[in-house]
């Protein structure tokens, strides 16, 4: 099984995210009243880091399905341009595979295939399913040591922010034209501070769209 | 049951959300242009409007509320751009954020 072998080198980075983020997220999940079997549920069936901490907040508040939908597809937006770069990679695969591989077509999954120069094809959806297999392990894991040990978590579901925090830093380093950073920050304080906490995202996000496509119209123009 | 509907919700659009592209662009080789464009750029700003969603909350009226969300931040930002180890930084900006939380204020 030396595939497997070179699948697990492959993914050990992920697993040392996962592995310890999905404990982070049951130990959280746990402390809103929802056990075990939740943690389980959402790891296999969203698979996704960020929106599974934004929901331990929802699921235990009022808020509507009609708001949770449409922070699912804020939080879950940059998804729609990771495909982009794989639609030839994934084509030929059976279609149970291929349904499989989008679905866990997380971030880290995608850092991993993208940059992946070989084209084995067992290889890319051992990648896949290993990853998935970390994140569900974790987050039951992280259920699992809540009943264990309790202790005072206050302040703990600042790990979310940190997580976003650190998708920021990577990004702004990453990009030489930082205007969307900036677009993205002061649409976001100025549209907070003029809405309000409840409405500002959704109102927010079409300005940052809205000044981008505006200023790429204008500098392909000129 | 609503907690199932949600969840149920969620991973349906997360899917859908996921396998847009596969879908619509299956056929075509060329992107239009400012969708590669927008690919470049709008993670960014989405990313750090989410930080400014996360940190919504914050009151400057109490000043345990925005030196907790500051120190903490502000921890997180070093940390990664000095060692770039996601769950170091975490793990950094998260215990600055309780200690403050719990024992400061």
């Amino acid at each position: 099984m030396s595939k497997l072998r070179k699948c697990i080198q492959l993914t050990f980075p992920v697993c040392l995210g996962y592995v310890p983020l999905g404990i982070a997220f049951g130990m959280l999940l746990s402390d809103a009243g929802y056990g075990l079997f939740w943690s389980f549920l959402m790891a296999s069936t969203i698979f996704a880091g960020s929106m599974q901490f934004v929901m331990v907040a929802l699921l235990s508040s009022s808020t509507s399905l009609v708001s949770v939908a449409l922070l699912t597809f804020l939080v879950q937006s940059r998804h729609l341009f990771y495909g982009l770069s794989l639609v030839e990679r994934y084509r030929h695969f059976p279609l149970l595979k291929r349904l499989y591989l989008i679905f866990s077509l997380t971030d880290e999954t995608y850092s991993l295939v993208s940059s992946m120069d070989e084209k084995d094809d067992d290889l890319l959806f051992m990648i896949s399913l290993l990853n998935h297999l970390y994140w569900i392990a974790g987050c039951v894991l992280g259920s699992l040591l809540k009943n264990l040990i309790p202790f005072n978590t206050a302040g703990f579901e600042f790990a979310m922010t940190a997580l976003f925090v650190c998708i920021v830093v990577e990004q702004y380093c990453a990009h030489q034209d930082h205007f969307p950073f900036w677009t993205g920050l002061l649409c976001g304080g100025l549209c907070l501070v003029v809405l309000g906490p409840d409405q500002f995202l959704l109102v927010a996000l079409c300005l940052s769209v809205l000044i981008l496509v505006v200023k790429n119209q204008r500098r392909t123009s000129t | 049951m609503r907690a199932f509907v949600m969840i149920g919700m969620v991973a349906l659009m997360t899917f859908g959300l996921r396998a847009f592209p596969f879908v619509i662009f299956s056929g075509k080789k060329q992107l239009p242009d400012i969708m590669i464009t927008l690919e470049k750029q709008l993670p960014c700003a989405i990313m750090i409007l989410l930080v400014v969603y996360c940190i919504k909350g914050v009151s400057f009226s109490n000043a345990s509320s925005w030196v907790s969300t500051f120190a903490g931040v502000l921890v997180t930002a070093l940390v990664h751009l000095k060692k770039k180890n996601v769950l170091l930084s975490i793990l950094a900006g998260t215990l600055v954020y309780m200690m403050f939380v719990q024992f400061v204020f």
